[in-house]
């Protein structure tokens, strides 16, 4: 993966409610009153998407170590599918793969600002079927 | 293979749009319409990624029914629901759900259109209603419907009741419910009894 894509490209111009979630990030440290398992209840009990940062030094996440296992699975899979399908179209910068499994989504998404070198990704599982337009515009707000 | 029952309409009608730039329909695996802007072994190994992809999932227990790619130069959306699915190349991936709803829909109609030739109805009178019952607003015209079948049977079965009623039955009998040759022959049938 060279080059990124533009955020236009797949990005909602339009204005539209987003439900954010700061908690179930993955830029914020868990804080000493709390841990995965609250933060992962939260997340669960509140239907709001769990975020985690990938790129190759690893994966990280608020919900815990099975969470960030659980979801590295899940990217391989996906990315290697996309890569192939991409190969075969003659696309091969993706953007995104978002699915639903059952009724749970789980998406990932390219961060674009980063180094184009070492691309980094966003993860994101959430425990009910998201419309996927809204699930990216919320991982790409979490960029 | 393509079954008579399947309607491409809804599909022609969303690439004329403009946006949707490509769909095929699998039905069990094997590819019944296309209209891509790839060719057919492009397409082939396209929807074995697909499938591949969701027996990776349904391997580990999980069922993956909608599937949605994006590409710097569009995007793809497979949909599936029982033994079909539905792929879509379409340019704005602000219309993932929009299209996934579409796609949805145009598949339960095809499952729909398949029962009458799985699944016999003998009754055809609860297969007009069916659809009906759907929909509240149409309560109505479910009444009508039972209303107007009870009154075929009243007119069916008139000329039986009217003998033991013990009237002359005329002005009980429809002129749709029997013909004047049988109202004669009723008649005539009563006057040799007597």
């Amino acid at each position: 993966m060279e080059t990124l894509i533009e955020p236009e490209s797949f990005d909602s111009k339009e204005a539209e409610p987003v439900e954010k979630d700061n908690r179930s990030g993955f830029t914020e440290p868990i804080t000493p009153g709390e841990s995965s398992v609250t933060v992962l209840n939260e997340a669960l009990a509140n239907e709001t998407p769990r975020l985690f940062g990938v790129s190759a030094h690893g994966i990280r996440g608020r919900t815990g170590p099975e969470e960030e296992a659980a979801i590295a699975r899940d990217l391989n899979a996906m990315k290697e599918g996309s890569e192939a399908i991409g190969e075969e179209l003659g696309m091969e910068t993706i953007g995104y793969v978002v699915m639903y499994d059952g009724d749970s989504a789980i998406a990932y998404r390219y961060d674009s600002s980063s180094n184009p070198r070492d691309p980094h990704l966003i993860g994101a599982m959430v425990n009910r079927r998201m419309p996927m337009r809204q699930l990216l515009k919320i991982m790409g707000d979490a960029v | 293979m393509v079954d008579s029952c399947v309607s491409f309409e809804p599909l022609e009608v969303l690439i004329a749009s403009g946006t949707v730039r490509g769909t095929c329909l699998l039905k069990n695996g094997e590819v019944i319409y296309e209209k891509f802007p790839y060719s057919a072994a492009r397409l082939v190994k396209v929807c074995r990624v697909v499938e591949g992809l969701t027996k990776e999932f349904k391997a580990q227990g999980r069922s993956v029914d909608q599937m949605a790619f994006g590409y710097d130069g569009g995007n793809l959306l497979a949909v599936s629901v029982k033994n079909y699915r539905l792929i879509f190349m379409h340019l704005m991936s602000d219309e993932i759900d929009f299209l996934a709803k579409a796609a949805r829909t145009h598949l339960e109609d095809l499952i729909a259109a398949e029962l009458p030739e799985q699944e016999p109805v003998n009754d055809p009178v609860s297969l007009d209603t069916v659809p009906i019952s759907l929909a509240n607003k149409d309560r109505d015209i479910i009444g009508a419907k039972v209303e107007e079948t009870a009154r075929v049977e009243i007119l069916t079965t008139t000329p039986v009741s009217v003998g033991d009623s013990g009237g002359n039955g005329l002005e009980a009998l429809s002129p749709e419910g029997m013909s004047v040759e049988d109202l004669v022959g009723y008649y005539s049938a009563q006057d040799d009894k007597e």
